[in-house]
């Protein structure tokens, strides 16, 4: 219906003004933006191809030719960090992405209609979440064999029972609402319901999560990487060349700072926009008097035409 | 036959978690033996205090609950509708819930919340005409077509009724419940909602099953009235009937405990006796199959312990299940 | 009037919400005299609980009180400061919520709950305390006050609990009860024994109590005053069986018509047609005038009305008189 369309889209445009109008959340939204055109035009944005061993220029300083220095074999450390963000935003989306459609597909069955099998499902879902975490991405990704892929699935593995658990927990208490029972009354089968009414009333939350969640997957893969258990060398991602740069790191400090500003600068951006994302949809909030919109000049005005 | 649903000894218990993984399995009666019998056209108020029962009896006719014992029937054009050889086991029932603020999905708008309620029911599929009969049912409701697309929360409680009106009656149901409709209104929306309801019983020629625990909105609304005390019926009556001649003990009881306001022009007030109970209550009742109002019922005597009693019919269909005065009957 | 215990004056209250400044309580006046039952009615939002709170300074800090004063016992309440106040609430001027569920404090057994407000009030310890506290659940006529005094909360049934919350109330013997819809969450025959029950203890404490409610017939039955308020504004006040027999405000007219009453038979409920205005730009003058039948024009909508005093104690503010 066009109607609906129209109305999701001024919703959109709230959330995003909201989200503009903390600092928490303007700096969150660059660096992603930032990560993004990374991503997809590194080939323009590199001065030099990441993967191109010039032995003789090994271990250069950061200088006028490569920006943040050379590693080991001589390839351009900058370059290097371009092209690591599609491993980096590759890593958070896929994982992010199958544990949270994995863990609501499973957190929706368990909770509605609920009962014995929900039981059964649930205690199944505990028994993955008693794992250490990194122990049992480590342990899945050494059995499958060290690759990029495998470290997804190993990953993704490890993050679904936290979205169905989120998952179940939502459904559990929209359950209670006299609209599902409504709908109960009309003798719609389960699987509508769930989708229909349940889910959708669970994305605010899901949203959040997931937000929150990229830059913990983000961390996760770099440190999966980082034992070799991720991208594998040659690969221009930044955990692999954190574990590339160990040997050298107390002397050619470049090969092992850079990656890690790296990582951290993109765990930092999803955390600020989570919360900021979070504290926009969060339907009390939006009442309180305490969470006025802050004046910052040109982006305040860049906000306000998106709110037009 | 002009009974539309036949209720028959319907039971509904409910596990009480027991203590101890050894004490013996307790049950919560929320409905104790219930039978009744609902006709075309009319309005039946169920009135119950908190722990009667009405509320499960309205979700076990909607069939949200299955009985533990008994039968709901629902009957249309004289035939059951139950039997599979009709209509597939789908009758049009629907409700109006009182809680106006989860009654109604936030993430969808008041147009498609209605129209799921069409479409659900009637097998429109698309058909062009649906979004008119939206409309003109919305505005039957008294909206304006300009509010159909937006979202509940942006109305207040009264307009929220509203709407889950509009999807009850959209969907021409058999008979429509409401689970005390109004109780979370003020006066003034009541009377409107209220107003709203006697009408569209008018236009529509529709059933309802109205519940309320407030007596004055049951008494301006329904044709026939039921008593509920802790899981059964106490008394069924007419209107009329029931306000000029309550039998029942608990009746003339709650009757009384009404609050009016007293001005020279007002009636006189039922009077009703209460005894004071020496134990809790339910702690002699159902267990032993002694009348249920034993604990706090003037005119009990050693009857009332051994027997549950029986429904006792006297003139127009009043019916009262007291042992007392069923021997009055006669 | 001398014998009065409480009088506010010229009482305007605002609060500071996200949309805007809302002008919750317009100029209201009233008093409660001692040992009388003065009910405060009116519909959702009309500020009946506000005005409550104001009598305890227990307004959120979005709260701004614009203009006025609560003079109790010669004094300003609103100029008084926090340990005074302390020594007021629950101590001189005692309040019942609406859900006992929630005003008692589950995790404590419910002897905890009274002794906590004697202790706070009257610096009595110990057996003493447990003695008075027991008492007091004595004379709410709650059966076996010893052993309830040990159980929690959530071992009593709803009129059992609410029960409690009036021992509370009553513990400190306070000179004031306010009552916030105390029964609307009982069913009907509970509600009958509870009012009986604060009926009597009125009586042989010589408290006034503060009676808040939407239920005009509860009003009746119990109160010798009553005050009728919409949206912030006092349309008409007086006592109790004057008022209803001959009301005069369109508001409390249509108010009394559209309640289904059991006594008389109503062939239609009077339907108030539109709805409560907003707060935040409330209609200027008689804040009922935009859904008022008689409205006068130029009237109505630009000042409110002076007082009209039908015979001694009935008054009304309406333009009609």
């Amino acid at each position: 219906m066009k109607e609906t369309w129209k109305l999701r889209l001024t919703e959109l445009k709230r959330t995003i003004r909201l989200v503009l109008s903390t600092p928490a959340g303007i700096a969150g939204t660059i660096i992603i933006i930032i990560l993004l055109i990374c991503a997809i035009f590194a080939p323009f944005l590199a001065p030099h191809d990441p993967y191109l061993v010039d032995v003789p220029n090994k271990l250069h300083p950061p200088n006028s030719e490569n920006w943040f220095g050379t590693d080991i074999v001589g390839r351009d450390i900058f370059s290097r960090i371009i092209y690591g963000t599609r491993y980096s935003l590759a890593a958070g989306t896929i994982v992010v992405g199958i544990g949270a459609l994995i863990g609501s597909i499973i957190g929706l069955l368990a909770a509605y209609p609920g009962g014995r099998k929900g039981e059964i499902i649930m205690r199944f879902t505990d028994i993955f979440l008693s794992f250490p975490t990194m122990l049992l991405a480590i342990a899945l990704a050494s059995t499958l064999g060290p690759s990029f892929f495998n470290s997804m699935i190993a990953i993704s593995i490890v993050y679904w029972p936290k979205y169905a658990r989120l998952i179940y927990g939502q459904t559990l208490s929209i359950r209670e609402n006299d609209y599902i029972k409504f709908a109960e009354v009309l003798k719609l089968n389960n699987n509508t319901i769930r989708l229909r009414h349940i889910f959708p009333n669970c994305s605010s939350v899901l949203i959040v999560q997931s937000t929150l969640d990229f830059g913990d997957a983000m961390l996760f893969f770099a440190a999966l990487s980082f034992v070799g258990l991720g991208a594998q060398p040659p690969a221009a991602d930044w955990g692999a060349m954190l574990a590339f740069s160990r040997k050298y790191m107390m002397l050619s400090w470049w090969t092992a700072v850079f990656p890690g500003i790296a990582i951290f600068i993109s765990v930092l951006a999803f955390n600020l926009i989570g919360d900021s994302i979070r504290d926009a949809l969060d339907p009390r909030l939006r009442r309180l008097k305490a969470f006025k919109p802050m004046r910052l000049t040109w982006l305040g005005n860049f906000s306000k035409l998106l709110g037009k | 036959m002009d009974n539309i649903i036949s209720i028959k000894n319907l039971k509904k218990y409910f596990p009480v978690e027991s203590k101890t993984l050894f004490s013996k399995k307790r049950w919560n009666k929320a409905i104790d033996d219930v039978s009744l019998e609902i006709k075309k056209s009319e309005v039946v108020g169920i009135v119950g205090e908190s722990g009667s029962g009405k509320t499960t009896l309205a979700k076990m006719i909607l069939g949200l609950h299955k009985p533990t014992d008994g039968t709901i029937d629902f009957y249309s054009n004289g035939n059951n509708a139950n039997d599979n050889k009709h209509n597939k086991n789908k009758i049009n029932l629907s409700v109006v819930f009182q809680d106006p603020f989860s009654s109604l999905d936030p993430r969808m708008t008041i147009f498609d919340i209605v129209k799921e309620s069409l479409v659900a029911n009637n097998n429109f599929k698309k058909s062009i005409d649906y979004r008119e009969t939206i409309l003109k049912t919305l505005n039957s409701v008294g909206l304006s077509d300009e509010q159909m697309f937006r979202y509940p929360h942006e109305f207040s409680g009264g307009q929220r009724q509203r709407v889950a009106i509009a999807r009850a009656i959209i969907s021409k149901p058999f008979f429509i419940v409401f689970d005390e409709p109004t109780s979370g209104l003020d006066v003034s929306v009541q009377a409107q909602i209220l107003n709203l309801l006697k009408d569209f019983k008018q236009q529509l020629e529709m059933s309802y099953i109205f519940i309320s625990h407030n007596i004055g909105v049951i008494k301006y609304i329904s044709t026939r009235i039921v008593i509920m005390y802790l899981g059964k019926i106490v008394e069924i009556a007419n209107n009329d009937e029931l306000f000029n001649n309550p039998l029942h003990p608990y009746t003339k009881r709650l009757l009384s405990a009404v609050p009016e306001i007293k001005t020279s022009k007002s009636g006189k007030r039922i009077e009703g006796i209460l005894v004071r109970a020496n134990s809790s209550i339910g702690d002699l009742s159902g267990e032993t199959g002694s009348c249920v109002y034993f604990p706090y019922c003037p005119i009990r005597e050693n009857i009332c312990l051994e027997k549950t009693p029986d429904g006792f019919v006297f003139n127009e269909d009043h019916e009262v299940h007291c042992s007392i005065i069923g021997r009055y009957k006669n | 009037m001398g014998n009065s215990i409480i009088n506010v004056r010229n009482l305007s209250v605002s609060f500071e919400s996200y949309l805007g400044i809302a002008k919750v309580l317009d100029n209201i006046n009233f008093s409660i005299e001692k040992n009388k039952w003065v009910g405060l009615a009116g519909e959702s939002g009309c500020g009946k609980t506000v005005t409550a709170f104001s009598l305890l300074k227990l307004l959120p800090e979005a709260a701004i009180i614009n203009s006025g004063e609560i003079i109790f016992e010669g004094e300003d309440i609103l100029k008084k400061l926090r340990k005074e106040l302390q020594n007021l609430r629950g101590g001189v001027i005692s309040i019942v919520f609406q859900e006992p569920q929630s005003a008692l404090n589950p995790s404590k057994k419910i002897g905890y709950n009274i002794i906590e407000s004697i202790k706070v009030h009257q610096n009595i310890k110990g057996k003493e305390a447990k003695k008075i506290a027991i008492e007091m659940l004595r004379k709410v006529r709650i059966p076996q006050p010893e052993i309830r005094f040990s159980q929690y909360p959530h071992e009593l049934s709803g009129g059992m609990q609410q029960r409690v919350c009036i021992a509370i109330a009553l513990a400190c013997r306070p000179s004031l009860l306010i009552a916030d819809e105390f029964t609307t969450s009982l069913d009907v025959t509970i509600q009958q024994e509870i009012l009986k029950l604060v009926m009597d203890l009125q009586k042989e404490a010589n408290m006034s109590i503060l009676f808040i409610t939407h239920d005009l017939a509860l009003i009746s039955e119990s109160c010798d005053d009553v005050i009728i308020m919409y949206a912030g504004q006092i349309m008409e006040k007086g006592k109790v069986n004057k008022l209803f027999e001959n009301p005069l405000h369109p508001y409390t007219k249509l108010l009394l018509d559209a309640i289904p009453t059991i006594s008389s038979k109503k062939e239609k409920l009077k339907s108030i047609d539109g709805f409560v205005p907003s707060l935040i730009n409330p209609p200027q003058g008689c804040r009922f005038h935009t859904r008022c039948v008689n409205k006068i024009e130029g009237k109505c909508d630009m000042v409110f009305p002076k007082v009209y005093e039908m015979e001694e104690e009935h008054q009304v503010w309406c333009h009609l008189f």
